[in-house]
């Protein structure tokens, strides 16, 4: 039962980190690859403000959580200074660089040992007391997302992808929808971070990453239109994919590297046939 | 009486690279006016327009929209003060459906709050108004279906119902014609006509179907190689032998 709860689990929380993935990445064209950075801020934020500063698991959370939104502050202020390129080699580098900043700062961090034992709160002590919870959670994100595909925003990011030029013609701020888009990304990235570490218990360097980079990039990616149940299908179908693996005899250390083939040889199709979708903008003046 | 000053443009010029592309233009718009910009291809009128709407960096002058100075204001500030423009490519989002092409235009328009899908009344006055537009140029068929999916021709009258929609009183029209059948063409005469006499709205139109453009407007302008060369009523300019220059040489 513990393999069918853990699967879920990675469903639901996948689900929550790709809603800001598929609304930046796909749906506004954003090339925002900092995802994973915030997943891991988020999740050891809170596991240090637990063991170093001695907080309670939900003030932890919160406090994390409150750190997150600031970290996509700075990200989204950086999207309007620098160009979109230079954003896309920023984000991706800034996953290297935070691995590389755990890894240093091992007094705060743990360094590549990480930090064990991270507690969780008392109405999530069983695995499915996480299955609930995170269902939950998830349900809402779909239900934000449906209410964001039919609101004004919704209609702007979308628009956003096709003409910037056009959109500020009609009186939006293309500056201010990509950083509510960044900024949302990084919180939602956050929480299921945060939601994760609750399960593992466990953090260390490894926690995040390009993998994880990859898993989101996939759903957003092969979720190309503005649905809610669209999103869903893909994360069920790019969760779940790697699973077949275990009908093949692959010795346990293995599987973590068949898993990133998977995903990579998935990523390399999607982006062989989808790649007309994701042109620059192109400029109607 | 003192006529109402929409777009006052004074001596202005933009420098592309090393390139003057407008030079010294100075030009009084008022309420109501329809106002033509013609001229030889690379003359700077579409520099004109994207300077005067702020996607073009003003180099010296200054650009007033219903006597607010405009320089350092941001495309999307501009639009807020009333300015509303079309584009040579048609400015329509071919991904969204035309119902969303339009919803976005009265969103912006009526400063609609983000819920508004959800109260029921605005919803309905948001579809009267979409059906109404749509119906005007018979595109209500296509009400569901993305804009892409429209001919050039069809694409020019959505773009016109949604200027009429955004709400702004200065409109900048860039060749409306463009890939526009004949048929449709005197459609899309009427329809601009419309939107000065029935709406109020000021126009500003760059065109080079200069027939189609001298039964429309009060007053045209000529600009070749980036500054103003000739202004007058359309007679004016028709009869003026140096508009033959300008397009035979």
């Amino acid at each position: 039962m513990g393999y069918y709860f853990s699967v879920l689990i990675k469903i639901f929380i996948s689900f929550i980190q790709a809603v800001g993935a598929h609304l930046s990445l796909s749906q506004a064209g954003i090339f925002f690859l900092a995802i994973p950075v915030s997943y891991s801020f988020m999740a050891y934020s809170m596991a240090i403000l637990q063991k170093k500063f001695a907080f309670a698991v939900m003030p932890a959370f919160g406090l994390g959580l409150f750190f997150t939104f600031l970290l996509g502050l700075v990200l989204s202020y950086l999207y309007i200074r620098v160009s979109r390129e230079s954003f896309t080699v920023l984000t991706a580098a800034s996953i290297v660089g935070f691995e590389a900043f755990l890894k240093s700062f091992s007094g705060l961090t743990g360094g590549v040992l990480g930090i064990s034992g991270i507690m969780r709160p008392s109405f999530m002590k069983s695995l499915f007391a996480i299955v609930v919870v995170s269902g939950f959670i998830m349900l809402a994100m779909m239900l934000m997302e449906y209410l964001i595909f039919k609101a004004p925003l919704g209609r702007q990011i979308r628009g956003m992808k096709e003409s910037e030029t056009l959109l500020e013609s009609l009186s939006v701020s293309s500056a201010k929808v990509s950083r509510i888009l960044i900024t949302l990304a990084t919180v939602l990235s956050g929480f299921a971070g945060g939601l994760e570490i609750l399960r593992v218990q466990f953090l260390d360097p490894t926690f995040g990453g390009f993998p994880n980079l990859i898993l989101i990039a996939s759903i957003a990616i092969l979720a190309q239109q503005p649905r809610v149940r669209t999103l869903f299908f893909s994360t069920l179908f790019v969760v779940l994919l790697p699973e077949i693996l275990r009908f093949f005899n692959f010795h346990p250390s293995q599987m973590g590297h068949m898993r990133m083939l998977v995903y990579s040889g998935m990523l390399v199709v999607l982006i062989r046939n989808l790649s007309g979708k994701f042109k620059t903008n192109s400029r109607i003046v | 009486m003192k006529k109402e000053k929409v777009l006052s443009v004074e001596n202005l010029h933009v420098q592309l690279g090393q390139r003057m592309i407008n030079e010294d233009i100075s030009l009084d718009v008022y309420k109501g006016e329809i106002v033509g910009i013609i001229g030889p291809n690379g003359c700077g009128k579409t520099t004109f327009f994207n300077a005067i709407s702020g996607f073009a960096p003003i180099d010296t002058g200054s650009v007033l929209i219903n006597e607010v100075e405009v320089n350092n204001l941001s495309p999307n500030k501009r639009a807020e003060l009333g300015l509303n423009r079309s584009f040579q490519n048609v400015g329509v989002f071919k991904q969204l459906t035309l119902e969303e092409n339009l919803m976005m235009a009265i969103e912006n328009s009526e400063k609609l709050p983000w819920n508004w899908m959800l109260k029921s009344q605005t919803r309905k006055y948001v579809d009267d108004k979409i059906n109404e537009a749509l119906d005007y140029v018979g595109l209500k068929g296509h009400k569901k279906s993305l804009a892409g999916v429209l001919s050039g021709g069809q694409l020019r009258l959505l773009e016109m119902q949604k200027l009429k929609l955004a709400g702004g009183d200065l409109l900048l029209i860039d060749e409306p014609t463009a890939g526009v059948s004949p048929v449709l063409r005197n459609e899309l005469a009427n329809q601009i006509k419309g939107l000065s006499k029935d709406h109020g709205r000021t126009i500003v139109i760059i065109e080079h179907d200069l027939k189609f453009l001298f039964s429309l407007v009060d007053r045209v302008i000529v600009l070749v190689d980036g500054k103003k060369y000739i202004e007058g009523s359309p007679t004016e300019v028709q009869n003026d032998k140096r508009l033959k220059e300008v397009y035979f040489g």
